[in-house]
C-alpha cells in the first residue's frame, strides 16, 4: 500500500459556547466508556490513535471546555488548530447562533478564506427539546460553506464519525494546500539537446 | 459602543507620571516636604534618578538596606543643590506634564496627557503596570470559593448567581487583554505600534517574575489576538531581543500536550503566585463529566470528590498568595479598573479592534519592490489566452501563506496579498449578483468563481462593512459586476516597472514579470514560478496582488509595445511592456475602456441590493 505523503498528527480544536456538550463529545471520542480513573491533567489525556480511511492518524485534540468565557484567549488557541469542529447543541438556539462568530473567528486568525471545519450539532438525541431543526443547521452550514452533522454525544452517535470526518476535510486541504511536486514525466521531457 | 465608552473615559494615569506624584499615600509627612522640594527642582538629568528613587520607595523590598534610600537621597539633593538650585520648574519633562502639588491635582488638566500615553506613559515603569495588575487579579482570586469551582457552572446561565467570583476573574483576563489590544492599536505609525508592543511584553515579563500568570496570559494571548498577530510591519520594528522574550512566554502557555509547559511551570512554583484558572477549570469540567455528579454508585461520587478535590486543594493553595511587598496605587488602579466594556459586546469590541487593525496595516504587498526578476526581456512567445474553469476558480482563491507560520515577525507576511486590495474585495461584486440572485448569469460559465466568492463573503461580514476599499470606491456598477466581473477579458505576460512611486522616481527599478489578467476593470497579478518562461503555468496559479482601474490614466509607451498605467490617488506610475507591439496595442485599449468604464457615473442600485454603507 502505497501511503500518501501528508501529515499523520492532526491538531484537532473543538470549539463552541458553554454547555453544549464539547467536553462529553471529547471524552466520548477519547475514552469510549467512562472510566474512573480517568485524569484530565495527564498529558496525553487528549490525544488518540485511530486509523481513517485505512490509514493511521494520530489526533491531538484540544477543547477548551471551562474556558469559554476567557474569550480573550481563543484566539491564540485557535491558530495552532489544523481542523475545527464546530460544537453547538440542538437544544440551544444561542450556541447556535454562535457558529457564525466562531467560524469568522478562526477565518480571522488563520487569515484565509476557507479553513478545513466540520459543524456539529450535539444533544440530537433530545428530540422534544429540539430548537434548532435540520434544515436550519443544514442551511447556516450552506452559508458557511462547511459540512455538518448530527451527534449524540450521550447516546454515542456518530461521534467518531464526525472526528474522522474532520480529519478527512484536513486531509483534502492539506493535499490541495500542498500539491504533490508534478511527476516527473513532465520535467524529463524536457531534456537537454546537444547541438 | 463599548468604545465609545472606553474613549469617553476619564483616563488620568498618567498623572503618575510624575515621579512626585508616585509619592503615595503611604509617604510619611516628615518626607514630604523634602519631596516637594526635590520635585520642583527636578530637571532633565535627575528625571530618571528620582524615578527610581521613588520606584525604590514604592517597593520597599527592592532596598537591600536602609542605607542604600539615603545614599541616594543623599546623591540626589546634591546634584540638586549644586546645579540646579534655581530652578523651579522642568524643561525636561514631557510638554504637557505639569507640576503639581501630589494633593491638588486635578484630573482634569491631565486627562489629555492621559489620552495620548497610555501604558507608555513616561514615569510609569512595567513593573508599576506589573505590580498593579497584581494587586487587582490577586484581590479577585483571592475571593473564589472552592464551592463556585466545584459547581462547574461559572460557563452556565445562573454563573452570576453561582459563580460570581469566576466569572469576576475571567471578566479582569478580558479587560486586561481588551486594554492591551486597544492601547496597540491606537498607536498610528508601525514605529509606535512596536514601541507599545515592546512595553507590553516587558510588562509579560515583569507579570512574569510576580508569578502572575492569570495577567500574564491575557497580555500574551492579546499579543496573539488576530487584530495585533497580524500587524508584520509592527512586529519587525520590535526588537530581536523582546520578539525572543515574548516567544518565550508565548511558549509558556502553548497548549501543546495538555498545557504540559505551563502545569509544569506551576508545579514548580513558590508562592505567591496567581494562576491562570482556564486550565483548572477545564480539568474541573472533565472530572465533572467523567464522574457525574448523580451517579448511582458510591464508588464513582468518591472518586469525583478526590479528583475534585485535588484540584481544588492546589487553587486554595495558591489563594493564600500575598503581595506585600506591592504597593498599591491607586491611579494606575483607577486607570485600569475605568478599562471596561459590556462584557455581552465582546464580540462587536473585537470585530471593531480587528476593523482598525486592517486599517492601520492592510492587506498588502510589501515586498512588491524587492522581488526583481533578472531575465532579458525578448522571450518566448506569449500563450493564448486560454484559461480552464479549473483555473479560472483558482482566480478567487488567494490564499495567504506565511501568516500562519507561527512567527510574527516574518517580513514577507503578506507578499501574497493584494495590494490595495482587501481580502474581501472580490467577494463584493459577486455578492451583488448573489443578492439578486434570480440573475440568469450566475449560470455562466464561471460559477466556480461565484460559488467559491459567495461562500466566503458570508463569512466575514464585517469587513464589507467596513473596509476603506469597498463596492463604492471600485465604482463596479451593478451591471459591470454581472456581466463582466466574472469574466477575463484579456490575459497574458507582461512585465511591468515602476515609474514613480508615491510621487517619486525610485532610485533602482527593474522589469518584473507578471500573468497579468484584466478582469472587469480589476487588474489580477500573478507572482512568476521561476526565471523564465510567460506560459500561464510558468506564473503561480494565485494572485499576489489586484490592482482597481478607477481613476487611473492609461497611455501608450515611448516604444510601441509599452503602455502606461498611472493610478492618481496613490500617484504611481507603472510602464508595462507586453511581447509584440499588438499586444501592448489590445491591451492599451481594452484598459482604456475598462477604466472609462469605470468613470462613468454609477447606474442606480436595484432595490433589491444591500447597500454596504
Amino acid at each position: 500500500m502505497n501511503r500518501p505523503n501528508y501529515n499523520q498528527n492532526y491538531k484537532l480544536v473543538v470549539v463552541g459556547g458553554g454547555g453544549v456538550g464539547k467536553s462529553a463529545i471529547t471524552i466520548q471520542f477519547i475514552q469510549k466508556y467512562f472510566v474512573t480513573d480517568y485524569d484530565p491533567t495527564i498529558e496525553d489525556s487528549y490525544t488518540k490513535q485511530c486509523v481513517v480511511d485505512d490509514v493511521p492518524a494520530k489526533l491531538d485534540i484540544l477543547d477548551t471546555a471551562g474556558q469559554e468565557e476567557f474569550s480573550a484567549m481563543r484566539e491564540q488557541y485557535m491558530r495552532s488548530g489544523e481542523g475545527f469542529l464546530l460544537v453547538f447543541s440542538v437544544a440551544d438556539k444561542t450556541s447556535f447562533n454562535e457558529m457564525e462568530k466562531f467560524h469568522r473567528q478562526i477565518l480571522r486568525v488563520k487569515d484565509r478564506d476557507e479553513f478545513p471545519m466540520l459543524m456539529v450539532g450535539n444533544k440530537a438525541d433530545l428530540s422534544s427539546q429540539r430548537m434548532v431543526s435540520i434544515q436550519d443547521a443544514q442551511n447556516m452550514a450552506m452559508q458557511l460553506k462547511i459540512p455538518y452533522i448530527e451527534c449524540s454525544a450521550k447516546a454515542g452517535m456518530n461521534i467518531d464519525q464526525s472526528f474522522h470526518e474532520l480529519v478527512r476535510i484536513v486531509r483534502r486541504f492539506q493535499l490541495s494546500e500542498r500539491p504533490p511536486i508534478k511527476s516527473t514525466p513532465q520535467k524529463s521531457s524536457k531534456k537537454c539537446s546537444i547541438l | 459602543m463599548a468604545k465609545m465608552r472606553y474613549a469617553d473615559m476619564p483616563r488620568d494615569v498618567s498623572i503618575d507620571n510624575f515621579p512626585s506624584l508616585n509619592v503615595s499615600e503611604k509617604v510619611k509627612s516628615k518626607a514630604f516636604d523634602d519631596d516637594d522640594k526635590l520635585e520642583h527642582l527636578v530637571s532633565n538629568t535627575e528625571y530618571r534618578k528620582l524615578t527610581t528613587y521613588n520606584s525604590l520607595k514604592k517597593h520597599p523590598s527592592n532596598l537591600s538596606t536602609p542605607s542604600c534610600e539615603q545614599r541616594h537621597r543623599r546623591r540626589l539633593s546634591e546634584t540638586l543643590t549644586c546645579g540646579l538650585a534655581r530652578q523651579c520648574k522642568t524643561h525636561s519633562l514631557p510638554c504637557n506634564m505639569t507640576l503639581k502639588h501630589p494633593y491638588s491635582v486635578s484630573p482634569v488638566d491631565e486627562k489629555d496627557v492621559d489620552k495620548a500615553k497610555g501604558v507608555l506613559s513616561p514615569g510609569i515603569l512595567p513593573e508599576d503596570w506589573a505590580a498593579q495588575l497584581t494587586l487587582l487579579d490577586l484581590s479577585i482570586f483571592s475571593q473564589i470559593s472552592p464551592e463556585e469551582l466545584s459547581s462547574c457552572s461559572w460557563n452556565k446561565k445562573q454563573k452570576l448567581e453561582v459563580a460570581p467570583n469566576v466569572v469576576a476573574f475571567t471578566r479582569q483576563f478580558n479587560h486586561v487583554s481588551f486594554w492591551v489590544v486597544q492601547e496597540i492599536l491606537k498607536g498610528t505609525t508601525p514605529k509606535l505600534r512596536a514601541d507599545l508592543i515592546t512595553q507590553f511584553i516587558k510588562i509579560s515579563k515583569k507579570l512574569y517574575d510576580l508569578n502572575n500568570f492569570h495577567s500574564l496570559f491575557a497580555v500574551i494571548s492579546s499579543l496573539q489576538s488576530a487584530s495585533v498577530y497580524r500587524l508584520s510591519k509592527s512586529w519587525n520594528n520590535v526588537s530581536k531581543k523582546d520578539r525572543q522574550s515574548f516567544d518565550k512566554l508565548a511558549n509558556v502557555f502553548s497548549e501543546c500536550n495538555n498545557w504540559r509547559n505551563l502545569r509544569d511551570h506551576l508545579e514548580t512554583l513558590r508562592l505567591p503566585c496567581i494562576p491562570y484558572l482556564g486550565v483548572f477549570l477545564t480539568d474541573l469540567v472533565y472530572v465533572d463529566m467523567a464522574h457525574p455528579h448523580k451517579s448511582t454508585g458510591l464508588l464513582e461520587s468518591e472518586a469525583r470528590r478526590l479528583k475534585m478535590n485535588n484540584i481544588l486543594r492546589v487553587i486554595s493553595h495558591m489563594q493564600q498568595s500575598r503581595y506585600d511587598h506591592l504597593i498599591r496605587s491607586s491611579r494606575i488602579n483607577d486607570y485600569l479598573n475605568s478599562i471596561r466594556y459590556i462584557e455581552e459586546l465582546h464580540k462587536f469590541v473585537q470585530d471593531d479592534q480587528y476593523k482598525l487593525s486592517l486599517k492601520l496595516e492592510p492587506l498588502s504587498c510589501q515586498t512588491e519592490n524587492s522581488r526583481g526578476s533578472k531575465e532579458s526581456v525578448n522571450q518566448v512567445l506569449l500563450d493564448s489566452l486560454s484559461l480552464s474553469p479549473a483555473k479560472s476558480t483558482d482566480l478567487m482563491r488567494i490564499r495567504k501563506f506565511s501568516l500562519c507560520k507561527q512567527q510574527p515577525q516574518k517580513t514577507n507576511c503578506s507578499k501574497y496579498r493584494s495590494a490595495s486590495l482587501p481580502r474581501s474585495f472580490l467577494k463584493k461584486p459577486v455578492n451583488q449578483s448573489a443578492v439578486c440572485n434570480n440573475n440568469s448569469l450566475i449560470h455562466k460559465s464561471d460559477e466556480g468563481i461565484l460559488s467559491t466568492v459567495n461562500s466566503r463573503n458570508l463569512l466575514d461580514d464585517s469587513l464589507i462593512e467596513e473596509n476603506t476599499l469597498d463596492l463604492s470606491n471600485l465604482n463596479l456598477s451593478p451591471s459591470q459586476t454581472l456581466k463582466g466581473a466574472h469574466k477575463i477579458s484579456l490575459e497574458s505576460c507582461l512585465r511591468r516597472k515602476v515609474v514613480l512611486k508615491n510621487g517619486r522616481k525610485p532610485a533602482v527599478t527593474t522589469w518584473q514579470r507578471y500573468w497579468i489578467q484584466l478582469w472587469a476593470s480589476v487588474l489580477i497579478y500573478y507572482s512568476p514560478k521561476s526565471f523564465k518562461g510567460c506560459n500561464r503555468n510558468d506564473f503561480k496559479r494565485e494572485p499576489c496582488k489586484l490592482c482597481p482601474l478607477k481613476g487611473c490614466t492609461i497611455s501608450l509607451g515611448d516604444n510601441p509595445d509599452t503602455f502606461l498605467i498611472k493610478h492618481p490617488d496613490q500617484r504611481n506610475t507603472y510602464k508595462f511592456r507586453a511581447e509584440s507591439d499588438n499586444t501592448a496595442l489590445q491591451w492599451y485599449r481594452r484598459l482604456y475602456h475598462a477604466a472609462q468604464s469605470v468613470h462613468q457615473p454609477d447606474t442606480k442600485l436595484p432595490d433589491n441590493l444591500i447597500s454596504f454603507d
